[in-house]
């Protein structure tokens, strides 16, 4: 059984306020952030969702956690659905499901020490025996991040983005979680710093045998850290395989033209000579009919533009959303 | 030195805070041929930014150059004055686009009110903004704004991020400069649309013949881009070479280690990190500002400045690891 499975997963936001909207009569505006996606997550593996912005990367990692509700789909947690949870199970579910939030600063508490940080969720889901058992485990947490006993007095301001980064991380470890989503955690630190988180997060995966969903739009770090890469495009999963297949033998037209912009230090080309997928992503307000792709697509056809294609599967374990493999 | 459009000689730039001047940067040399694609990377704070608007003198007044020259073009801008000098160069000879589209373009004007802005001061005021009109619509079609008449009529809130800096790169080789200061021009966007651009960019250069200055902190991107590297550490250049001399055989342990912790997708390896941290402005190490990190430094790091020394042709690193 997947530890996570996520079935049908729509979320659209509805935004019918404003005066002059109400006026005009225009009816609601509805952003399809995500529509319509499916993916299962096994123990101990890491899914990377990637996609560019506005693609409903982190609407999904939100609905996963169940941080908003989704307008229609289940989530499955080891088998049960989460959205029927009461507040009792939501509570034992929070335990178990962390997030690493995407900004390192803004995500801690200006006014609470790095102690109080990690010590909160220990707080709130009572687990704290006594006072002093409960700064031997900050310590712990601290250490296990990489961070020495003096940093639990400071406060979020006197950390740099790294450090910040590592107390964020020690928080979403303090309840000994199964399965953290990370919301494009290495984003805004320099590379040094950036490996260095990407070191610990794969040494902690080993050692507690953690689940992953991460959020990225770095590909590179993708590779890295990830064993399943799921594609996303407009709120739509356009391909997910395994991390080896997409960069190897990605199928789907859109992944071909993302990883083609991808560049490594140690590729002959440059910008001049390349050949470069035009245009820009549309707005999910108004998506184009049939795939949302083809305007885009080098390959698209004349079914493209009428019928939305079903994600299917091309090989075992390889599936793509697109009418070239049907 | 007719053929060099750039020439810094020992520069340092000091900040004011709290009545105490603090060096940001620190004997820059640098050099820049005509039509050459120069990438400045290195890590925040590390200076590149400020060195970016030391060029274009528009530091803030807490800044002063403490030491050193820069020519342009054979000419010392360090001494002209600030009228001259925006008579002259600044956005004519030299230009700049920021990294950040949304606050380079004005709200509240029309798109193409501000392409024809700079067309007119561009004639001296000779030409009407209606015999403009023309040339700024065929600018945005160049520069791959799709339906540029309609478009012209816009505002920059009706434009995505990577058509705002098309029509920021538009608006900066309308002039025909001789300098490009490029200051992370596409860190806010997405990975195709970043490709667009820099394509876009690539062929301006070409067309052009402009020099630019590239500043940025992603290694993938200044290697599909750049013809030399220079690599900054805490207000220093440590090395600077041709891109891809610098990514075979980097010498300067700092740029051994930047590149040994990117991650890459064709890099299989575990990634490898860089212990401590880059010091604070005010509490730079006494010698070389790398020598506390660095996993080679020996007694004379720790009291002498190292300076960038050639060390193959045309390949220049600033460690004493090179005079052993």
């Amino acid at each position: 059984m997947a530890l996570v499975e996520v079935k049908n997963l729509k979320k659209y936001f509805v935004n019918n306020d404003g005066l002059l909207y109400k006026l005009a009569n225009k009816g609601p505006i509805k952003v399809k952030a995500v529509d319509d996606v499916s993916f299962k997550i096994e123990k101990e593996d890491t899914l990377a969702v990637v996609g560019e912005s506005g693609c409903g990367k982190t609407t999904v990692a939100r609905s996963v956690l169940r941080l908003i509700e989704p307008t229609a789909g289940e989530i499955l947690y080891r088998g049960r659905s989460i959205n029927n949870f009461d507040k009792q199970e939501l509570k034992v579910f929070r335990e178990d499901a962390q997030m690493i939030l995407q900004d390192p600063r803004s995500s801690l508490n200006p006014r609470f020490i790095v102690e109080e940080i990690v010590s909160e969720p220990l707080y709130i889901h009572d687990q704290i025996k006594d006072d002093l058992n409960l700064l031997d485990r900050v310590w712990e947490l601290l250490d296990l991040v990489g961070l020495s006993k003096r940093y639990s007095e400071l406060f979020p301001h006197e950390l740099s983005g790294g450090q910040a980064r590592r107390v964020g991380i020690a928080r979403a470890l303090a309840l000994q979680p199964e399965f953290i989503v990370c919301d494009e955690p290495t984003s805004g630190l320099d590379i040094s710093i950036m490996s260095a988180v990407l070191n610990l997060m794969k040494k902690l995966q080993q050692e507690y045998q953690l689940t992953y969903l991460w959020i990225s739009h770095n590909l590179h770090e993708v590779r890295y850290i990830s064993n399943k890469v799921a594609v996303m495009y407009l709120g739509k999963i356009v391909e997910i395989t395994d991390t080896d297949t997409i960069f190897n033998n990605s199928v789907h037209p859109y992944t071909e033209a993302l990883f083609s912009s991808l560049r490594g230090i140690n590729d002959d080309w440059n910008y001049k000579e390349r050949e470069i997928i035009q245009g820009e992503v549309p707005s999910p307000i108004n998506p184009p009919p049939g795939c949302s792709f083809h305007p885009r697509c080098k390959y698209s056809f004349d079914k493209c533009k009428k019928i939305e294609p079903e994600l299917k599967a091309v090989e075992a374990g390889h599936l793509t959303a697109c009418h070239l493999y049907n | 030195m007719p053929d060099k459009i750039l020439k810094i000689n020992d520069l340092a730039v000091e900040y004011r805070n709290k009545g105490k001047y603090l060096r940001v940067l620190q004997d820059i040399n640098l050099e820049l041929d005509s039509g050459e694609i120069l990438a400045l990377v290195g890590e925040s704070g590390s200076g590149k930014s400020t060195l970016g608007k030391t060029i274009l003198r528009l530091l803030p007044d807490s800044a002063r150059i403490a030491e050193g020259s820069i020519f342009f073009k054979g000419k010392d801008i360090c001494n002209l004055s600030e009228k001259d000098f925006n008579d002259q160069i600044r956005g004519q000879e030299m230009a700049m686009v920021i990294q950040n589209p949304q606050n380079a373009l004005n709200p509240v004007f029309k798109v193409g009110t501000q392409i024809l802005d700079v067309l007119y001061f561009k004639s001296k005021k000779q030409k009407s903004r209606k015999e403009l009109k023309k040339e700024a619509v065929e600018i945005l079609k160049k520069v791959g704004i799709s339906d540029p008449e309609y478009r012209f009529g816009e505002y920059p809130h009706q434009f995505s991020g990577g058509m705002k800096q098309r029509v920021m790169l538009a608006m900066a080789f309308i002039s025909n400069p001789s300098l490009l200061i490029a200051d992370e021009p596409t860190t806010a966007l997405d990975l195709t649309v970043e490709a667009q651009i820099l394509n876009l960019l690539s062929n301006l250069v070409d067309e052009y013949k402009t020099s630019i200055l590239y500043i940025s902190h992603d290694l993938g991107v200044v290697a599909g881009l750049s013809d030399r590297i220079a690599v900054m550490y805490a207000g220093r250049i440590v090395e600077v070479a041709q891109t891809r001399e610098l990514f075979d055989h980097p010498n300067h342990p700092y740029t051994e280690a930047l590149l040994k912790c990117l991650p890459d997708y064709q890099k299989t390896e575990e990634l490898q990190t860089i212990p401590g941290q880059v010091p604070d402005l005010d509490n730079y190490p006494p010698g070389c500002n790398f020598h506390p990190r660095c996993s080679y430094s020996f007694g004379r790091c720790r009291q002498e400045d190292p300076r960038l020394e050639e060390i193959a042709s045309e390949h220049f690193s600033a460690c004493f690891l090179n005079d052993r």
